[in-house]
């Protein structure tokens, strides 16, 4: 086994049940919703949405590198002839593929199931569309922000703390309203991720929500990665 | 191949405000089995992580295996066999697993030698390492350090949270080991009995200083306490490598441990009073003589 392939196995089987529990969870929810019809199938859809958005992202963001850090595992990690940036590289590939897959079969299952409906496909698919850049995006800044945190529940606040600026973002949107070259900027939603959900309507300023998240994500991927190199010295 | 396998000069490292290293020269040379004592806070394990690149000096340099750390620490890190303090393992793998994890990691890894040393070491395949006791962690980890037939092996408190009995078997495990290999041990402790016996050096660190470093057997040799029954106007700060002096209040003898005790010297200490008698010192003693001896800082008789 090469030394990227045995970052990946460890990584993949570190966050195994995380994983299986997310996909079980909100496939359940999505599966049994619109089978059953106890709801209508907007609510359903909006239900998994809700838990794939905001909370798959926490209870993975919590697993990689939190919870090495709770069971002092991440020193014999660092100590390995291995650059730790490839160990960050490693594990934030290994979260995105863990937040993003349930949200990809839960919108499988919402298609087949509920495709033309109450919603059309196409709505469903858009919905969906939005909740995979969200939720890796969400992923990357706790796992950023939470790095030098010592416990899962630590890392966790840290991302409930995250989700609470944007929101008081995005209600303060008032003063975020910029005009540049005639154009109306609402920087609450080109800042937060939540811009992602204007995502075809005409005032929605999706374009530029995802340059500039794009942009955002990756000088804090850059960093995280800066910072999780840090690491073997705080752990001291 | 350079005669010395560790080459420290004068190395500083701080964490923020405090100054964990504050010049630290060592040479550690081949073959040998070098202990590195000193209490617990006083820099070992900076040193350590310092010299597999773990950390960035502020100043001074490490050469490993001739290898400069700072450049090269993925290449020092292939090279070495290290075992942390109270190491933490992945408890969800099997020790199967956990041997295949980090041997893809190291590309001379030993699958054979491995084998023979997971039998020598009792360890069963399939166990989960969760459930290992910590005598049997501390000898995975010992067989994960030696899978890829380091030159050079850094045992950081190897023993820490083990029994007696278990550290003295985990001992002879491992010196018999690599003595048989011909590897050289940097064998971190506080706890000097452990060394004693096994180290060719020592070097004592203290407040991030290192404040002696010679061989065992001349640092057996070279410090001796010395019973005297001294003059009353004698003064102890005049002696030359004073590191302790005890006065018993009711016998009035001083008992003083000097460094270097050479024949000159016991003759200059007999002007200030009668030699009772020469006591040699265990390591122990030589230890705390060197850490917490107050150097004559008393009034004079």
């Amino acid at each position: 086994m090469s030394p990227t392939k045995a970052l990946f196995w460890k990584e993949w089987r570190q966050m195994q049940w995380r994983w299986i529990f997310s996909l079980a969870m909100c496939c359940t929810i999505v599966f049994v919703g619109l089978k059953t019809r106890v709801l209508p199938d907007q609510m359903i859809i909006l239900f998994s949405f809700g838990i794939s958005a905001f909370l798959i992202p926490l209870f993975i963001a919590m697993g990689l590198v939190a919870e090495e850090r709770e069971q002092d595992s991440l020193r014999m990690q660092l100590k390995l002839p291995v650059a730790a940036w490839k160990v960050y590289v490693v594990k934030m590939a290994i979260g995105t593929l863990a937040v993003a897959i349930p949200a990809v079969v839960c919108s499988i299952i919402a298609l087949l199931m509920a495709g033309n409906r109450e919603r059309t496909s196409a709505d469903i698919i858009r919905i969906y569309g939005f909740v995979i850049p969200f939720e890796i995006i969400f992923m990357l800044w706790t796992v950023v922000f939470s790095l030098k945190r010592k416990t899962q529940w630590a890392a966790a606040l840290t991302g409930v703390v995250i989700l609470a600026v944007w929101v008081f973002l995005i209600i303060c949107d008032d003063v975020f309203l910029l005009e540049i070259w005639h154009i109306h900027w609402d920087l609450s939603l080109i800042i937060t991720p939540f811009g992602f959900l204007e995502a075809g309507s005409d005032k929605g300023p999706w374009l530029e929500t995802s340059v500039a998240q794009g942009i955002l994500a990756a000088v804090l991927f850059w960093w995280g990665m800066r910072r999780f190199a840090m690491l073997t010295r705080s752990d001291k | 191949m350079n005669e010395y396998v560790i080459q420290i000069e004068g190395l500083h490292v701080r964490y923020g405000k405090y100054e964990a290293l504050g010049g630290v020269d060592l040479n550690v040379p081949k073959g040998s089995i070098f202990g590195f004592i000193g209490r617990n806070g006083a820099g070992k394990t900076t040193t350590i992580k310092t010299l597999l690149g773990l950390l960035t000096p502020r100043a001074g340099s490490c050469r490993v295996l001739g290898l400069d750390v700072q450049k090269q620490p993925l290449e020092v890190r292939k090279r070495v066999g290290y075992m942390a303090e109270d190491q933490q393992m992945y408890g969800w793998m099997t020790v199967d697993e956990i041997i295949r994890w980090v041997g893809s990691f190291y590309p001379p890894w030993d699958s054979t030698f491995v084998s023979h040393l997971r039998e020598v070491l009792q360890l069963d395949l399939k166990q989960r390492v969760k459930n290992l006791s910590k005598g049997q962690n501390s000898k995975l980890a010992l067989l994960l350090a030696l899978g890829h037939r380091p030159q050079l092996v850094i045992l950081d408190d190897p023993t820490l949270g083990l029994d007696p009995i278990a550290r003295k078997e985990f001992l002879r495990y491992v010196i018999s080991l690599l003595q048989n290999e011909g590897v050289t041990v940097f064998f971190s402790s506080h706890l000097l009995y452990e060394i004693e016996p096994v180290a060719d050096y020592i070097a004592i660190l203290d407040k991030g200083r290192i404040i002696k470093a010679d061989k065992t057997i001349d640092l057996r040799e070279s410090v001796r306490k010395l019973i005297i029954e001294p003059n009353n106007t004698c003064d102890w700060r005049q002696i030359q490598g004073l590191l302790d002096v005890a006065v018993d209040d009711g016998t009035r003898h001083a008992s003083i441990t000097v460094e270097d005790c050479t024949p000159e010297k016991k003759v200059n200490i007999q002007t200030m009073g009668k030699l009772i008698r020469e006591v040699p010192l265990n390591l122990d003693e030589i230890f705390e003589a060197y850490v917490i001896g107050n150097r004559g800082e008393r009034k004079p008789l």
